[in-house]
């Protein structure tokens, strides 16, 4: 009897035997795109549910403030500028004081706009003037008497 | 002895004239810094926060005296200025100044902006009835026009608060007139139009 069939056959057999035994202890990979996937999904489920809690909780803070009688603070100014304009410079940057009089008092005298400098030039220029007129005269005199 | 009194004379008056001199020199030079920072968006900015904080937190925050707060436009008397906060002595001496606790132009209330009769308004008594004027300030930018004009005495009670937007120039009067005058010019002009625009579109 030919044995080279029968080893043909053996081999057609026992191959993949051997190499389903082989399979058997295969750990395939992680599939990380499934996986980040699932991180995501659990992340965004999580953030939605702190974000309805945290709207709850304002809304009950709210409604507690609102039966005490209590008014929710306004936004501060200057944020609500740096997010309408993010070109205007910081508070910091800027110089603001606290004004005593918080309005134009009803009544109030126009401011007094009169300038000393145009009569103190005036008085000086006639001073300059004067002084020179008399240290001219004053030399003349003397080239005078000196003849 | 009488040359040493025409040295001295000669020498006061050569030290009255260039102190004179030089506030009119301190006044051009706080004048270009002044035009300076206004064009910087600065000054805008500085009204913008005031205008809000004020709004916003129920009480008045004004910028320092000295700071631009606003553009003072009059065609006819060919006037362009940035007008100051305050109306000391330092700020009308560089730019017209803005009555501290009166309206910003533009905003509800009567805006107060005063100059020397001697410098920027030596021709305000040249504006007729019906003249415009234009102002910016911080998001403002409006148009104005005269209507009323009168002289009033310098104690008397001329300034008053106004429900709706107003702007009011004054001057000591007589404009030609050495030494403390007697008397005020009052403008009062009205908004023709208000348009509101954001601080980043204007610049």
């Amino acid at each position: 009897m030919p044995y080279r069939p029968l080893l043909v056959l053996s081999l057609i057999v026992g191959l993949p035997a051997a190499a389903a035994a082989q399979f058997t202890t295969f750990i395939p990979p992680q599939n990380k795109a499934a996986d980040s996937v699932k991180v995501a999904v659990a992340a965004q489920k999580s953030a939605q549910a702190d974000t309805s809690l945290n709207t709850r909780l304002t809304n009950l803070k709210t409604w507690v403030d609102s039966a005490a009688g209590v008014v929710a603070t306004p936004r501060a100014a200057q944020d609500s500028l740096a997010v309408m304009n993010p070109a205007i410079p910081a508070s910091d940057s800027v110089s603001m004081k606290l004004s005593d009089t918080a309005t134009l008092r009803n009544g109030a005298r126009a401011p007094a706009t009169a300038s000393d400098l145009p009569l103190l030039a005036l008085v000086g220029a006639a001073t300059l003037g004067l002084g020179a007129l008399l240290l001219g005269t004053g030399g003349k005199q003397r080239m005078r008497t000196d003849a | 002895m009488r040359k040493r009194i025409g040295l001295l004379l000669y020498v006061l008056g050569g030290l009255l004239l260039s102190f004179a001199g030089g506030r009119y020199g301190v006044g051009m030079a706080r004048a270009d810094q002044a035009r300076q920072a206004w064009d910087a968006a600065e000054g805008r900015a500085v009204v913008a926060l005031a205008r809000s904080a004020a709004l916003h937190h129920g009480m008045r925050e004004t910028p320092v005296d000295g700071a631009p707060v606003a553009r003072l436009v009059i065609p006819r008397l060919d006037l362009d200025e940035i007008v100051l906060e305050g109306v000391d002595g330092d700020e009308l001496n560089a730019e017209p100044g803005h009555l501290t606790g009166s309206a910003y132009p533009g905003e509800p209330g009567n805006a107060v902006i005063s100059a020397h009769r001697d410098r920027h308004f030596n021709h305000l008594d040249a504006l007729d009835l019906g003249d415009t004027i234009v102002t910016e300030s911080g998001t403002h930018h409006d148009r104005w026009v005269v209507v009323a004009k009168r002289v009033v005495g310098k104690d008397d009670h001329a300034l008053f608060r106004t429900p709706d937007a107003t702007l009011t120039l004054t001057t000591c009067w007589p404009i030609r007139y050495l030494g403390p005058a007697p008397e005020r010019l009052i403008i009062t002009a009205k908004p023709i139009r208000a348009k509101q625009t954001r601080v980043a579109s204007a610049s």
